[in-house]
């Protein structure tokens, strides 16, 4: 899925309606109001879920949930204190580090044991080899640093704004942006050999 | 001024890309990158840090969401969003208005009218009503003349003795 390519809903840059006075109108009870609440917000939801969640099905549950709690809450929302975007990445990043602490049933990953049969069975090995240990560096990480990460680097926001949706301060941002990094440098750089050097 | 220390510690957090660092610390960072080589090495280690980043958070997605389209994981999103906070509280409301005494029947939509409990049991009472009705009028009509003394509510509330049984007394 490419999650890069999803932008914050099909309507949102046709559509006028700003999010206050959607989530006013959800907070009365239109549903079509909310209808495009998610079709702007839905993208960006499971978007971050999906970097931050264990797997598929965590991501979509989270997204989910984040968006049916804001119906929920759409009433306490008050654009004069905080952007939208804030709040619903707060409530992403929330759900997902809830998540590691509810214990789950382990669920194999989808297509786990097919073989690609466009590529032959060494090659398509020797690829899946290298883009699992790809993954296998993000996984290393706590849920806080790839939430900063997410934030920062995926979603475009700044120290100060990630601070906000964390909870933290903006120097904890900073400290969770650098262990992560250093966490990948190991993981990542080691077969270059340039692991030891900083930055 | 900013220092090579204080450099190197928003590189390690921010990496390569100056547009995500502090917005205080670009002008100061891009002043000590024109006049330091060091800071250019520093730059260029973490750009390449920064392409492994990248490289691992794609790997990572394209193993979480194998084989599924944005369209449809977003289709599900959006049905499962809308089965769990249910109907409109407007429409109900609605509903609530178009159920008013009074309230005109055009404006009514067939959802609303359609009641199948209600009308059922309204229906079976009317249906049994007429039937009891019925009983009675056909008794009366189709019984011999009553003795006076069993012309009374009582009596009209008995069954009719069927005729043949009467013409054969």
């Amino acid at each position: 899925m490419d999650c890069e390519a999803a932008t914050d809903g099909p309507d949102s840059r046709t559509d006028d309606v700003s999010d206050a006075e959607l989530l006013a109108r959800s907070a009365g009870g239109d549903r079509r109001a909310f209808d495009r609440i998610v079709a702007r917000y839905g993208p960006l939801a499971l978007r971050l879920a999906a970097r931050i969640a264990p797997d598929r099905h965590s991501a979509e549950d989270v997204a989910q949930e984040a968006l049916v709690r804001i119906w929920h809450r759409a009433g306490d929302f008050d654009a004069r204190r905080a952007r939208f975007t804030t709040w619903l990445y707060r409530i992403v990043v929330n759900l997902c580090i809830d998540l590691r602490r509810r214990p789950r049933a382990v669920q194999l990953p989808e297509h786990f044991d097919t073989v690609d049969p466009a590529t032959g069975a060494e090659e398509g090995l020797e690829h899946d080899e290298r883009r699992s240990a790809l993954a296998g560096a993000m996984e290393g990480l706590t849920d806080a640093q790839r939430a900063a990460l997410a934030l920062v680097y995926d979603e475009g926001l700044s120290g100060a704004e990630a601070a906000q949706v964390l909870g933290v301060t903006a120097k904890a941002v900073e400290r969770l942006l650098a262990r992560a990094r250093a966490h990948l440098r190991e993981r990542l750089l080691v077969d270059r050999g340039d692991a030891e050097a900083p930055t | 001024m900013m220092t090579l220390r204080r450099f190197r510690t928003l590189a390690d957090s921010y990496g390569a890309d100056l547009r995500r660092w502090p917005e205080r610390a670009r002008r100061q960072a891009l002043t000590l990158l024109d006049s330091s080589a060091e800071a250019q090495a520093i730059i260029g280690r973490a750009g390449e840090l920064d392409e492994a980043i990248a490289a691992a958070g794609t790997a990572r997605l394209e193993r979480l969401w194998r084989g599924e389209s944005t369209a449809t994981a977003l289709h599900r999103l959006h049905d499962n969003v809308a089965a769990h906070i249910g109907p409109s509280s407007s429409e109900a409301a609605s509903a609530r208005d178009q159920m008013r005494p009074g309230a005109p029947e055009r404006n009514r939509s067939p959802a609303i009218r359609y009641q199948p409990r209600r009308v059922g049991w309204v229906g079976l009472a009317t249906a049994a009503g007429v039937a009891v009705l019925a009983g009675l009028a056909l008794g009366i009509l189709y019984s011999p003349s009553p003795p006076a003394a069993q012309e009374d509510l009582t009596a009209l509330l008995q069954p009719a003795p069927l005729q043949v049984l009467t013409d054969s007394q």
